[in-house]
């Protein structure tokens, strides 16, 4: 029997040690990913919102597997990855990709383009012969965009441009047809002309192959060009605050932290940014993630805080309204 | 009345081209540009990597590091400075004392091991003889004014600051001297959106309270709304259109600006009438003929291909380099 949700992330929590307090000390511990849960339907788009260095990409990584979390599990059509072994394994790995941010560090530089493409299916051995092989990596170079493929099969990653060598990791993880990707802030480091097109290279993908994705971006443009009427989860210092259908939400976001990022997000129109106010925070600069306040993380910078509340104990993530989860004691909890 | 008509220049750049040379090639990175800043303007240099801007604001300060090279052109500040003339002392005061460079990824250029009141002072004591309690309240309010706690700040290692207040700290370190001009180069580019939002309120006010020029270089749009009167759009090198924010963002005259604005997903309007800019961006080694844009633009036409357009008044303080601005938009 197959579960409804391909991927579930059950109370994950990623714990790190930073810095030493001298010789004998015990290190500070952080919580980079605390006590998230988040499912992740067959074909759906997630998008994970959130500034730098509130988790986005440790939970990334721990929903496939390349980070062990320190509690909590990832289930993978409802079996624990961590638990899966010989070819379960090698089938949830090959089904699992990822696609970094950076396309300058994360292809092999001394590996031609057409070894870093195909590496994956030689890998788990998808195809038998050589031959299958070279058509395979030349059909989805011709995919991506990397025209033609005779060409860029035979190119280092350092002769390509940032945005070509977005398309090789790209292609890397699809030739595999995987089911579940994430992508992590992907286009955050490709000039502006070329962002759209690696985006509808990777929609027309979604829509051929079926993926599932949780798409980790700090743009919320980004997130609502790649939704589709996917959803967005919104991410603050380790805690997942809120959860909705990514229009709604840009349109009416109900947790504090959600109203006071998208009032920042300047927007290319003069005319409307006259109008716009940026909603005033307590406090400017967000708190050490190592310190951060009591209760709900957001309460020192928190505009509407309640005290007594808020900074006693951590609000639960709860329905709000119609499919709208919210981790706020404005909307109970 | 524009800004510009109002204020003399306290930049007027005259047909600059920069060229950097790689053993026997070289490689023009900034070409023929031309471009007057008014005294208290706030300018917009917008371009998207390999278009030049960074080359042109390391020109401003006679800045250009070797193996780039000033072949023709002249810059000359506040009315008479010829600034590619000046050498040794006179440089050394002009820079910062006159013009101040916050530098891309300036948030890491901070000495490790100094706290930040240690580096504020030196800064100062090496172009000024100031006493150390007037540089330190010197300090302080600047500090103020971007929005730190002076007393925590001065006391601070660099890492205990988190990117946001790094940049606010490194920005009130560049105008202890009081600067005429203040030079950004992606101030925001490393920076999350709340801290990005801050830093641009932040250089409204300072701009409001002590008259400073802003130079902001930068390769977001969006961006611009917020802070400048007048956005320059380089491409390859070149200026494509210069134009007062507004009608910029409303009426772009130029294809490349208007690709530009199609290209940038908004959070707001409409999602789906986005797109990219056909083709890559220009192999700077193997310029096209013509029109460095002509074949990523729509518009191009014969003579696109033939001869490169100049830079034109379209209308009153408006400039195209574009032989066919009057179909665009």
């Amino acid at each position: 029997m197959k579960a409804d949700n391909l991927l579930e992330a059950r109370n994950l929590t990623v714990k790190f040690s930073v810095g030493s307090a001298g010789l004998f000390g015990k290190p500070a511990r952080f919580s980079a990913v605390d006590d998230c849960s988040l499912k992740i339907e067959q074909g759906e788009v997630i998008s994970l919102v959130g500034e730098s260095g509130c988790g986005k990409t440790t939970f990334g990584k721990t929903a496939i597997g390349l980070i062990r979390p320190t509690s909590g599990t990832v289930l993978y059509e409802g079996r624990d990855v961590w638990k899966l072994r010989g070819s379960e394994y090698t089938e949830f790995r090959r089904n699992a990709q990822i696609i970094h941010q950076d396309p300058y560090s994360s292809l092999h530089p001394v590996k031609k383009v057409y070894e870093i493409v195909s590496s994956g299916v030689r890998y788990h051995k998808l195809i038998p012969n050589e031959k299958k092989i070279r058509e395979r990596t030349i059909e989805i170079l011709d995919t991506v965009g990397l025209n033609p493929p005779d060409y860029f099969m035979n190119k280092y990653p350092h002769q390509l441009s940032g945005g070509q060598r977005q398309r090789v990791s790209i292609a890397r993880a699809m030739i595999l047809s995987p089911r579940f990707i994430v992508a992590d802030e992907i286009v955050t480091m490709i000039d502006v002309s070329l962002k759209i097109g690696i985006l509808n290279l990777l929609l027309e993908l979604k829509r051929r192959f079926g993926s599932s994705f949780l798409f980790i971006t700090h743009d919320f443009g980004v997130a609502r060009y790649f939704a589709e009427g996917g959803r967005t989860a919104v991410m603050y210092l380790g805690n997942i605050v809120e959860v909705g259908k990514t229009d709604e939400l840009i349109m009416d976001p109900l947790h504090p932290y959600t109203k006071a990022l998208l009032s920042a997000v300047p927007v290319p129109d003069p005319l409307l940014a006259k109008e716009r106010k940026m909603i005033e925070l307590r406090k400017i600069d967000p708190p050490n993630p190592v310190n951060p306040p009591p209760g709900c993380k957001f309460s020192d910078r928190c505009p509407y805080i309640m005290e007594g509340k808020c900074d006693l104990k951590l609000p639960e993530l709860l329905e709000a309204k119609d499919g709208r989860l919210v981790a706020c004691y404005l909307y109970g909890g | 009345m524009s800004l510009q008509e109002q204020c003399p220049s306290i930049y007027k750049i005259d047909n600059l081209t920069v060229e950097y040379v790689l053993r026997n090639l070289s490689v023009k990175a900034v070409t023929d540009v031309s471009l007057d800043i008014g005294n208290g303007e706030a300018v917009g240099i917008v371009g998207e990597s390999g278009s030049g801007k960074t080359t042109l604001a390391l020109s401003l300060l006679n800045l250009i590091p070797t193996p780039g090279k000033i072949v023709s052109g002249r810059i000359l500040f506040n009315g008479d400075k010829d600034i590619l003339s000046l050498k040794g002392e006179e440089l050394r005061q002009f820079r910062w004392k006159q013009v101040a460079m916050v530098f891309q990824g300036a948030l890491n250029s901070f000495n490790p091991v100094l706290r930040i009141g240690e580096q504020t002072l030196e800064t100062v004591t090496e172009h000024e003889t100031i006493d150390k309690q007037k540089a330190l309240e010197r300090a302080s309010v600047l500090l103020k004014l971007v929005r730190l706690d002076p007393e925590r700040t001065m006391k601070a290692f660099p890492h205990e600051l988190s990117g946001g207040m790094k940049q606010r700290a490194m920005i009130a370190m560049s105008l202890l001297l009081d600067p005429r001009v203040l030079i950004l180069d992606e101030p925001t580019t490393a920076l999350d959106v709340m801290s990005q939002k801050y830093i641009l309120n932040i250089l409204s006010e300072l701009r409001k309270r002590l008259g400073v020029t802003i130079i902001l270089l930068t390769h977001d749009l969006a961006i611009c709304t917020e802070v400048v009167d007048r956005v320059v759009v380089m491409y390859a090198g070149r200026i494509m259109e210069v134009a007062n924010t507004e009608d910029l963002f409303l009426r772009p005259k130029h294809p490349y600006s208007l690709g530009l604005m199609q290209a940038t997903p908004s959070v707001f309007g409409d999602v789906k009438k986005r797109k990219p800019i056909p083709g890559s961006p220009p192999d700077m080694f193997n310029m096209p003929k013509g029109c460095p844009f002509n074949p990523r633009c729509q518009y191009a036409i014969d003579v696109c291909r033939e001869k490169n357009p100049p830079l034109e008044e379209i209308s009153k303080g408006r400039l195209a380099a574009c032989y066919r601005w009057r179909d665009v938009g």
